[in-house]
């Protein structure tokens, strides 16, 4: 059996992409102490409103647009809920998650009864591979030599001592929910723009592997990018290794799609590093 | 109570004004969750039959018991996000029980529902380990071994466990004699006993929670982990435990649900009953018996928007805006903590 490399590296570009931009979309969230797993939701959102939109106008740069403000949206009420209302962080991912699936699920429904045109033309794939590369270095840079950075850390380690020291936790994590909004729907226009239309829960759970990409790489921006590419790697050898033998063997397809799920638990019992888990995630 | 309800009223309030937004008629919308949910025709005034109710019943059962088994991790203080895994792996095992080790009548039915509660406890045991000694937050393993466990299930009914291979994915049909079949009352009442079930196991775990010590040290971990430990409670032993009794609980209502229902386990055998539980174990608030009203009214929901769609054309994922945004709406008013800000 021979595989076609340059092609797998193709769709682990472009499978990888969309992990990686909610990866970061996570880890920004998670860095400031706040648990995000409402990523599945904002990408959904955000591939809707791109798909929609792109169709409607013909314009994929004001579908986009309409793509991340509609997961802009969904990040300012998960900011709501946790900071304002001062809700379970879980909670309020899941009821996201829930009403994003059900809005997007009806539009669509909606738009197929009235016979809508849902194809549209999207712009270039390499713009958002591009843009999925270029999120974790600058994020990493961020980190490291910003204040935003900084105040970043700090307030994902202890929002009550950042306090003392004169950071305001709660505007920086309105901020972080900001950012977290426009990657994940960056992530969820790059996701709609291989098909070029939107279809029902068609995340199917990469908001989750991108949450698992997160605590892979310890929510440390390179490893978590490169932990997102790896899962968009298994993906693509996954889709070209179907009735394939590898070894002799003929491997399950299942097999390799639960193998990211099964890499983060053995990442979370601690069997491959020490977890750097942000010290007031979900806590304040 | 009355916050709760305010809170599922407002949920319906926004509900409304979003269906209003995008020009649905609003009386058609609850005429036909009226109709779907009671029988009543309320614009002829006519009852049409106890098959609507009985539906809701049969769709309350699982989340019944899902809901009550997140319940009892969420008494301790754990979110089991895993309910999904473990009543899929509940599920296939009893389907296995049935098929491969021939069992049949009551003896068979209990066996069958006891192999689904080990099979549900396994699937939870990773993430209660991992929560208790090794300091991984459970919502993010539950949640992995939700995917794993859907990956794995469905290897097994497309390959060993195949009803015809190259067939769909799917197991056989376990024999009449094997499953906990529906009884039928006149009027066309249907009741599921695995509902009474679910309903005696809330009482059982009521009693234990409020009635023994390990449960009273199962609700102090829940309720203040730091004063548990300082009280002498193994608060990791507590924690492992109440994962585990809950993974059990979400066997049990696979295996009830295979069967009771579904009788053989295909892919589809859950359309995300785990998922709804969260919000089930949520709405019931801090008492085990509150899951009853809370999977009745999740039940409604989604036979409401069944019915809606069939009647108006209203899509039905309605149905998860509305559970979402009743889940927000109850937990800004029940489950706000303290500010430490």
């Amino acid at each position: 059996m021979t595989l076609d490399w340059m092609d797998i590296g193709g769709a682990t570009l472009r499978l990888g992409g969309p992990l990686c931009l909610a990866a970061m979309a996570g880890l920004i969230s998670e860095r400031s102490g706040v648990i995000n797993i409402g990523l599945e939701g904002k990408m959904l959102a955000a591939a809707a409103g791109t798909s929609f939109v792109s169709a409607m106008t013909g314009n994929p740069l004001l579908g986009i647009a309409v793509g991340i403000a509609s997961a802009v949206l969904f990040a300012l009420l998960h900011a709501i809920s946790v900071i304002v209302f001062r809700i379970d962080h879980v909670v309020s991912g899941m009821a996201i998650n829930a009403v994003s699936f059900g809005i997007t699920g009806y539009l669509a429904k909606l738009l197929t009864a009235r016979g809508a045109d849902q194809d549209f033309d999207s712009i270039p794939q390499p713009v958002f591979i591009l843009f999925a590369i270029a999120a974790p270095l600058l994020i990493a840079w961020a980190l490291r030599s910003t204040n935003w950075g900084l105040r970043l850390t700090a307030v994902g380690h202890s929002g009550a001592k950042s306090r003392e020291a004169g950071v305001d936790p709660v505007k920086v994590r309105w901020n972080a929910q900001l950012w977290v909004g426009v990657l994940a729907g960056i992530s969820g226009a790059m996701l709609v723009s291989q098909p070029e239309q939107f279809g029902v829960g068609m995340t199917a759970g990469r908001g989750f592997i991108a949450l698992a990409a997160l605590i892979f790489g310890g929510w440390r921006p390179i490893p978590t990018a490169l932990a997102a590419f790896s899962f968009g790697f298994f993906d693509a050898l996954q889709l070209r290794l179907q009735g394939e033998k590898v070894a002799g063997v003929e491997w399950p397809s299942q097999m390799w799609a639960a193998l990211p799920y099964l890499l983060t638990l053995i990442a979370l019992a601690g069997f491959l590093m020490k977890s750097r888990q942000p010290a007031a995630l979900g806590k304040e | 109570m009355i916050r709760v309800t305010l809170a599922i009223a407002a949920a319906l309030g926004v509900l409304a004004a979003l269906l209003a937004l995008a020009g649905v008629p609003l009386r058609d919308v609850a005429v036909s969750f009226v109709e779907g949910t009671t029988g009543w025709i309320p614009d002829r005034g006519e009852f049409v039959g106890w098959q609507p109710v009985s539906e809701v019943l049969r769709r309350a059962t699982p989340l019944l018991l899902t809901g009550l088994a997140v319940q009892i991790a969420l008494q301790a203080g754990s979110f089991n996000i895993g309910a999904e895994g473990q009543l899929r792996v509940g599920g296939l095992v009893a389907a296995w029980a049935c098929l491969s080790l021939g069992l049949t009548g009551p003896l068979g039915i209990v066996v069958a529902t006891i192999l689904g509660a080990a099979a549900g406890l396994l699937w939870a045991a990773p993430a209660a380990w991992i929560r208790a000694f090794r300091g991984g937050h459970e919502v993010i393993s539950t949640i992995m071994l939700n995917y794993v466990a859907v990956f794995a299930t469905e290897f097994v009914v497309s390959g060993p466990m195949q009803e015809r291979p190259g067939g769909e994915p799917t197991t056989a049909v376990i024999p009449e004699a094997a499953s906990l079949s529906a009884i039928t009352f006149g009027g066309g009442f249907v009741l599921y006993p695995a509902l009474l079930v679910g309903i005696g196991l809330a009482i059982l775990a009521r009693l234990w929670l409020n009635r023994t010590p390990p449960g009273f040290e199962h609700r102090l971990v829940g309720a203040n982990p730091s004063a548990a430990a300082y009280a002498g409670v193994k608060t990791k032993w507590v924690s492992l435990r109440a994962l585990l009794l809950s993974g059990a609980v979400a066997g049990v209502a696979g295996a009830l649900h295979l069967l009771g229902q579904e009788r053989r386990y295909s892919i589809g055998f859950s359309p995300g009953y785990g998922f709804d539980s969260l919000g089930v174990a949520l709405l019931a608030g801090g008492h085990p018996l509150g899951v009853l009203p809370a999977a009745l009214l999740f039940a409604a929901i989604e036979q409401g928007a069944v019915r809606a769609q069939v009647a108006i054309g209203l899509p039905k994922e309605i149905s998860f805006v509305i559970q979402g945004l009743l889940l927000l709406l109850v937990a800004y008013v029940r489950w706000r903590r303290r500010s430490t800000l």
